[in-house]
């Protein structure tokens, strides 16, 4: 790591390079990026980070679900001003859809009436709406929001950390780990057409360790590395993760085009750094890079 | 006498060289050359003596052995030289024009004296001396001889000669045989100075025979320069925001200028690329590199009366030169003298001589908005003389200015058919009929002082040192329509400049040493009116200014009483209008009293935006010049310069956040600049924010100028910069190291006189950065915006960490490592002649292509940033900054002689790209490297095109005359035209990341241009000299004199929503394309937007009914009253 060009040097040495010879030339040069991070808000259209999880291990019943591949993670760094510490957080994706009701469903509208299966007719929430297949009742699952009772403004979705303000070999590292977890009570809701069904207490975590955001001039915070622990209930896994800004949903990889093309029906680009060289993975929906986000320019190791 | 030419010689003779001293603190000119015998034998003891009314004393010295004499340490200024010996006929050199900077190499050949036979005033006969034609290094050479004495009457004349030549100058007397009041410049020179100047023999004389060659046959450079005796001619300058005629807008009188929002751009450039010097200091805002920030108040301003001369550089600079890719506005002040002179001054431009100014209409607000000049004038005093007499002199002046327009805030209603389903359009215009409501009519103040003081000191001969300083305050109280309190600002600048200059040499003359020391404070303020400060959370300081902007339109009745006779012709509070017309293929909804809608805004609370800023710059320079013979004459000059920028800055809005709203009382988004998160969904505001960046640079130059056989001039010349930026907290943020400028120019004199020249000339111009970027791109500032009234989260992404809270700013930004320095290059060529005495006529080719920007780059379509060079390093994919400008220029220029001067100019240019430079003009956005043009990749889509400061054909001429009437009575008439082709327009959208107005709908330009406009000025005056001692003239100019009342702005926002970029199908035109005409199936084929991640069809209902629609226009004609009287 450079260590921060203090004024009085630059002066010292600007001064030299005023009085050295022309032909010796100067060069200061530029300060190293800072540490931060893409601040996901969807009010201006920066989406979350995309991390690439490789299953290490995995411990309890894990269901397919639970068997992550790809999960998006939310991100937002803090540097007050002055010279302070700053922070880290990382809201995981799959914690979010545990609370916000994308991985608990029931169909809980009062509105609904199996019998008249009207409610398929218009939702698009009907995924298989034939009277006799296997929804026959057309039945459109709600989404179950669930709540921490301990965390009611739902601040421990994000993990979070102590953040440097500078990087050390071109990597912000994050030295304790951080730890987003929701203790969620067990729920009972009244199922339309199928009385009550109790969903049980599930305590998940997501805990992010040996977090390194890169910041360096090819990858100014737009990817970062780690090692992440999942527990949800009796399910344990541990991943490697490489993650990166940001994650498109896509069908085809025009879709990924970090440029704008008219043509191609592409109006807007993807916002995926061209370095990243990204092509639509059709399985998972989602865009990925076609190189290694942390050494970018270079082929996939 | 009775030959009227010779007695007109005379005159002249007396007006230029009977000179006493006139103090000038840039002693950094030179006249050599070799004197021989008629047989070309070197002749040495030949007394030499300079005169010029410029020179505190005649200065006096004798030829060495080899014939060479070096008179340096002069200051600017016209001059003779006389060659005497002994048994040879005297020779005399007069209208020797000396340009800051430049050596003038006069070359004599002395005659034998025959006996009986004085030599004849203006022939350069046989038998009589002649003075050899030798383009010096720095140069022009000489011309024709003036011979003998009987030019002379008054050579050692006193301080009433040199009145009689400053009248002169100065357009006060009779038969004023001046110097060249302004000529067009395609001269050279590889520079000599700061501030080189070319150095061209001016025509001061009255006829063929006498005059001395006009053009600068040593010199590749073009451009103007401008003497008080063209400033005191020709009707051009207006006031500006403070009332006052400042020196900035003489430099519209150069061909290839073209005016822009913040001053004027050069050669394709726009403004704040510009380098403007006061007496050898830099005076460019230090945060924003403009001469000023806004169209208001504010920047370095010099009133005309204190100006000796102003160069303007658009072409071929020198490499002494650096820092700025634009053009060069060179200022040089006057001096004292050992006479005692002084002028008091008044001009007054009366507001009922003043037409009226052509509204700007809004169609989506019921409140019109005019200002009328009420009472416009400045007036001031100037004296110099000496302290001690031929060892140091004194100027001093000030200026007082003022400017009050009347600014009137009418409520008007648009009248509507009697079913209320359309308005009424007057037949005769076309435009929507209206009836005034209400009306309140305030003012809107401004006034400057202006002041400057001057001393110079001769420390010996040969060493001369020269202290100025001048300054003075600018302030300006905005009207306030009580209860609203949007526009309160008291506004207060101030821009001090102080420079130290020494000028001597060593080594018999052989090395000529300068050095300048200077300092540039400015400060500025906008701050509340009603006596709150920033950050205070009471007053006007402490009150958040809301901006509502529902479509459909609000009603005024929301907000204001009106007089309950006509309430009811308006909209009750709470009315929404639900019926839309379509004219012109624009929509807006039908109301009477609307103020909202249709891109207009209604305004409450305090008054937003509030500053207050210090800067200081320190600047140092030294350089040498070496002059010696190898193969021909050579001038080496090398230098360096150090500058030192250190500002204060603290912002604040009132009421911490601004807010922005759909209806009164409803929820509004709080935008809170300096704001930052300390944690998820933890916003910390800042009542004032500070900042304190800085900037340093350096720079070395060295350059040989050489001339050999008299006709051909080569000069070579490199400079080096270097320049850091430091952020906030004095830490390093941005670097640029080893820029290399290389100039190079070749000039060849075809007639070998003098009298012509073709040249060529290449130059590499590097841009520094303002310190602008360092305080809002290096220093991590961050804004955020929070909702209130509204429970829904601002963020809808769930996984946002901070749900109600959106930060903006992307912090630090990153700089590319292989970042490179914004650079033009430059190619310029041309021709000039002298088809007969006085009168040149030129072409000039030049072409100037963007080599390199440097802006704030995003690949990832804003989520982050940094700052680099489109299209190469870090920025690699973005299309390279394109900026191209290429231009032909007809001159004619006939310098003022016989009473009358004549200037004119044709050029053809085409200024094309994607980048028009340091600003955005059809935003108005002045924030030097972080523009936004390559903030995201679709911005780029149809952004190539003509550049709004295109202008295809540009008129510009410039003609007074004097004309005598009796020994004591002159009459003065001056003409100034501009004829101007219109600038391009486009179809702009709202972009997402970038804001309104920075989507081009379709390709750049494809929606017109603006009208031409022609500007037309007269002057008229008479001086009467009311004494010996006294003169007093009287002017009245009438400026716009046809009272053309063209737009020369129209509105470019197609839309407000996020259209897409599209292409213009074929078979079909822009403004079909654009749902300008045609029906809508026509219109929604081809443009598309961006709603919630999906592309819909445009329909005319997205249109913005203010598409093309004028936001300004000509200055109206006004009258300006002048009175001066000078002793």
């Amino acid at each position: 790591m450079r260590a921060p060009m203090t004024r009085p040097l630059l002066l010292a040495s600007s001064a030299f390079c005023a009085a050295a010879a022309i032909g010796s030339g100067c060069f200061a040069p530029q300060p190293a990026p800072p540490c931060q991070v893409v601040s996901t808000q969807g009010f201006n259209g920066n989406p979350p980070y995309l991390a690439l999880l490789t299953s290490t291990s995995a411990t309890g019943a894990c269901t397919e679900a639970q068997r992550l591949r790809v999960m998006r993670v939310g991100a937002q760094s803090y540097v007050p001003p002055g010279t302070g510490a700053g922070a880290l957080a990382l809201r995981p994706g799959r914690l979010s859809d545990l609370v916000s009701g994308v991985v608990f469903k029931a169909d809980v509208d009062a509105g609904n009436n199996c019998q008249a299966g009207f409610e398929g007719k218009a939702s698009p929430g009907c995924a298989t709406c034939s009277a006799s297949g296997a929804n026959p009742c057309r039945v459109v699952e709600d989404p179950i929001v669930r709540v921490d009772p301990s965390d009611p403004e739902r601040l421990k979705l994000n993990a979070v950390g102590a953040f440097p303000r500078e990087p050390t070999d071109g990597r912000c590292g994050v030295s304790a780990p951080m730890l987003a977890e929701q203790a969620l009570p067990a729920l009972t809701v009244d199922v339309i057409d199928g009385g009550p069904t109790t969903f049980p207490a599930l305590r998940a975590a997501f805990e992010f360790s040996q977090v390194q955001v890169l910041a360096t001039a090819e990858v100014p915070g737009t990817a970062f590395t780690a090692t992440l622990t999942q527990t949800e209930g009796a399910c344990v896994a541990s991943y490697d993760v490489v993650a990166f800004y940001p994650a498109v949903a896509c069908t085809r990889d025009v879709d990924c085009a970090p440029v704008a093309d008219l043509d191609a029906g592409h109006p807007k680009g993807s916002g995926i750094d061209p370095a990243f060289a990204p092509t639509c993975d059709t399985a998972l929906g989602v865009c990925v890079p076609g190189v290694d986000v942390t050494r970018p320019g270079l082929p996939k190791r | 006498m009775s030959n009227p030419s010779r007695s007109r010689i005379v005159t002249l003779a007396v007006a230029l060289v009977a000179s006493a001293a006139v103090a000038q603190s840039e002693n950094t000119c030179a006249l050599t050359g070799t004197v021989t015998d008629a047989a070309g034998k070197p002749l040495g003891g030949v007394v030499v003596t300079a005169t010029s009314p410029s020179l505190a004393a005649a200065r006096t010295l004798t030829t060495n052995d080899a014939g060479i004499y070096r008179i340096v340490e002069l200051p600017p200024g016209t001059y003779a030289l006389r060659f005497a010996r002994p048994t040879y006929l005297t020779l005399t050199r007069a209208d020797l024009e000396l340009k800051l900077d430049r050596t003038l190499r006069i070359n004599a050949r002395l005659e034998l004296a025959a006996a009986g036979t004085p030599g004849e005033p203006g022939l350069p006969s046989a038998g009589a001396g002649q003075l050899a034609s030798d383009a010096g290094p720095r140069g022009a050479d000489a011309g024709r001889a003036i011979v003998g004495d009987a030019g002379l009457p008054s050579l050692n004349g006193g301080p009433r000669d040199l009145d009689a030549a400053r009248a002169r100058d100065a357009g006060l007397l009779p038969s004023a045989a001046g110097r060249a009041a302004v000529e067009p410049r395609a001269s050279a020179d590889a520079g000599q100075g700061l501030d080189d100047a070319t150095a061209r023999a001016a025509d001061g004389g009255q006829d063929a025979e006498s005059g001395a060659p006009v053009v600068d046959a040593t010199s590749a450079a073009s451009g103007l320069t401008i003497t008080p005796g063209f400033i005191d001619r020709v009707p051009l300058v207006r006031p500006n925001a403070t009332g006052q005629r400042s020196f900035e807008a003489l430099v519209q009188a150069a061909p290839q200028v073209t005016a822009d929002r913040y001053g004027f751009g050069v050669s394709g450039g726009s403004s704040p690329e510009n380098l403007y010097v006061i007496d050898g200091v830099t005076v460019n805002d230090p945060t924003f590199g403009s001469l000023r920030t806004s169209v208001g108040i504010g920047g370095a301003q010099l009133p005309l009366e204190f100006l000796e001369r102003v160069d303007v550089i658009t072409g071929g600079a020198g490499p002494e030169l650096g820092r700025a890719s634009g053009g060069v506005v060179n200022v040089v002040t006057k001096s004292g003298s050992n006479a005692l002179h002084g002028s008091v001054w008044g001009h007054w431009w009366p507001g009922a001589l003043t037409a009226r100014v052509s509204p700007i209409s809004d169609l989506g607000s019921s409140i019109l908005t005019t200002t009328a000049r009420h009472n416009t004038g400045d007036f001031g005093a100037d004296l110099s003389g000496a302290v001690i007499k031929d060892r140091l002199w004194f100027y001093g002046g000030v200026a007082q200015s003022y400017d009050r327009q009347r600014v009137t805030r009418d409520v008007q209603r648009f009248l509507l058919t009697d079913d209320g389903s359309d308005f009424l359009i007057d037949e005769t215009t076309g435009a929507v009929r209206t009836e005034r409501l209400a009306r309140a009519s305030r003012f809107d103040d401004r006034s400057a002082l202006t002041w400057i003081g001057k001393l110079t000191l001769r420390i010996a001969e040969g060493h001369t040192l020269a202290a100025s300083m001048t300054g003075g305050p600018q302030r300006g109280v905005a009207p306030v329509f009580e209860p609203l309190a949007f526009g309160a600002l008291l506004t207060t600048s101030e821009s001090t400049t102080a420079s130290l200059r020494y000028a001597g040499s060593f080594f018999d003359r052989h090395l000529s040493v300068s050095a300048t020391l200077g300092w540039n404070r400015t400060d500025q303020a906008t701050l509340p009116n009603d006596g709150s400060r920033p950050g205070d959370t009471t007053g006007w300081a402490g009150t958040p200014q809301t901006q509502l902007r529902r479509a459909p339109p609000l009603s005024i009745r929301e907000f204001e009483a009106l007089p309950p006779e006509v309430a009811d012709l308006c909209e009750p509070a709470g009315f929404t209008a639900t019926r839309r017309v379509t004219s012109r293929g624009l929509s807006r909804f039908v109301m009477a009293c609307p103020v909202t809608g249709a891109g207009a805004t209604y305004q409450l609370g305090g008054p937003g935006f509030l500053m207050e800023s210090q800067a200081d710059r320190l600047q140092a320079r030294a350089d040498a010049t070496l002059r010696f013979e190898l193969l021909g004459h050579h001038q080496v000059r090398a230098g360096a310069d150090v500058e030192w920028t250190q500002a204060r800055l603290s912002r604040a809005t009132s009421g911490v956040v601004a807010r922005v709203g759909s209806t009164p009382g409803g929820s509004t988004l709080d935008t809170a600049d300096g704001a930052f998160l300390a944690g998820p969904n933890d916003a910390v505001s800042q009542l004032v924010v500070r900042a304190a960046p800085s900037q340093f640079a350096t720079g070395l130059f060295v350059q040989d100028s050489w001339s050999l056989l008299d006709a051909v001039t080569l000069s070579a010349g490199l400079r080096y910069d270097t320049q850091q930026l430091f952020d906030s907290n004095g830490q390093l943020g941005l670097s640029l190291n080893n820029m290399l400028s290389p100039r190079v120019g070749l000039v060849y004199d075809f007639t070998g006189q003098g009298r012509s020249k073709v040249f060529a000339n290449y130059a590499v111009l590097q841009q520094s950065l303002p310190l602008h970027l360092a305080d809002r791109g290096l220093s991590g500032n961050t804004t955020t915006i929070t909702r209130t009234g509204s429970a829904t989260p601002l963020n809808a992404d769930p996984l946002a960490p901070s749900p109600d809270v959106v930060r903006l700013g992307a912090g630090r930004l990153l700089v590319d490592p292989s970042l490179k320095p914004m650079a033009n290059g430059e190619l310029t060529a041309g021709l000039e002649y002298e088809v007969v005495s006085a009168l040149r006529v030129g072409l000039i080719g030049t072409h100037r292509w963007l080599m390199n920007a440097v802006e704030d780059l995003s690949r990832d379509e804003g989520a982050t940033a940094f700052i680099g060079n489109p299209g190469s390093g870090l920025g690699a994919a973005f299309p390279a900054a394109q900026r191209k400008y290429f231009a032909a220029t007809l001159y004619a220029s006939r310098a003022f002689t016989s009473g009358w001067l004549a200037q004119g100019s044709y050029t053809l240019s085409s200024l094309y790209g994607n980048y028009a430079g340091l600003f955005r003009p059809e935003t108005g956005q002045l924030e030097p490297g972080l523009g936004s043009d390559f903030n995201a990749s679709d911005l780029l889509e149809n952004r190539t095109g003509p550049l709004p400061g295109d202008r295809t054909h540009q008129f510009k001429a410039y003609v007074a005359k004097d004309f005598e009437v009796s020994p004591d009575v002159t009459v003065l008439a001056g003409v100034s035209y501009e004829g101007l082709s219109g600038t391009p327009i486009s179809f702009l959208a709202w972009h997402p990341t970038a804001g309104d107005d920075e989507t081009f709908v379709l390709p750049r330009g494809a929606a017109g241009r603006t009208p031409w406009t022609h500007h037309l000025n007269v002057r008229g005056g008479v001086a009467w000299r009311v004494s010996k001692e006294q003169t007093l003239q009287v002017t009245l100019d009438v400026f716009n004199l046809l009272n053309l009342q063209e737009a020369t702005e129209v509105s470019q926002r197609l839309s407000t929503a996020q259209v897409l970029p599209a292409t213009v199908p074929d078979g079909k035109t822009a403004s079909e394309a654009a749902c300008l005409s045609g029906n809508s199936p026509v219109c929604q084929s081809v443009l598309q937007k961006q709603v919630n991640g999906a592309a819909v069809p445009v329909t005319t209902a997205d249109l913005n009914g203010n598409f093309k629609q004028p936001t300004a226009f000509q200055a109206p004609l006004s009258v300006k009253l002048g009175l001066r009287l000078s002793f």
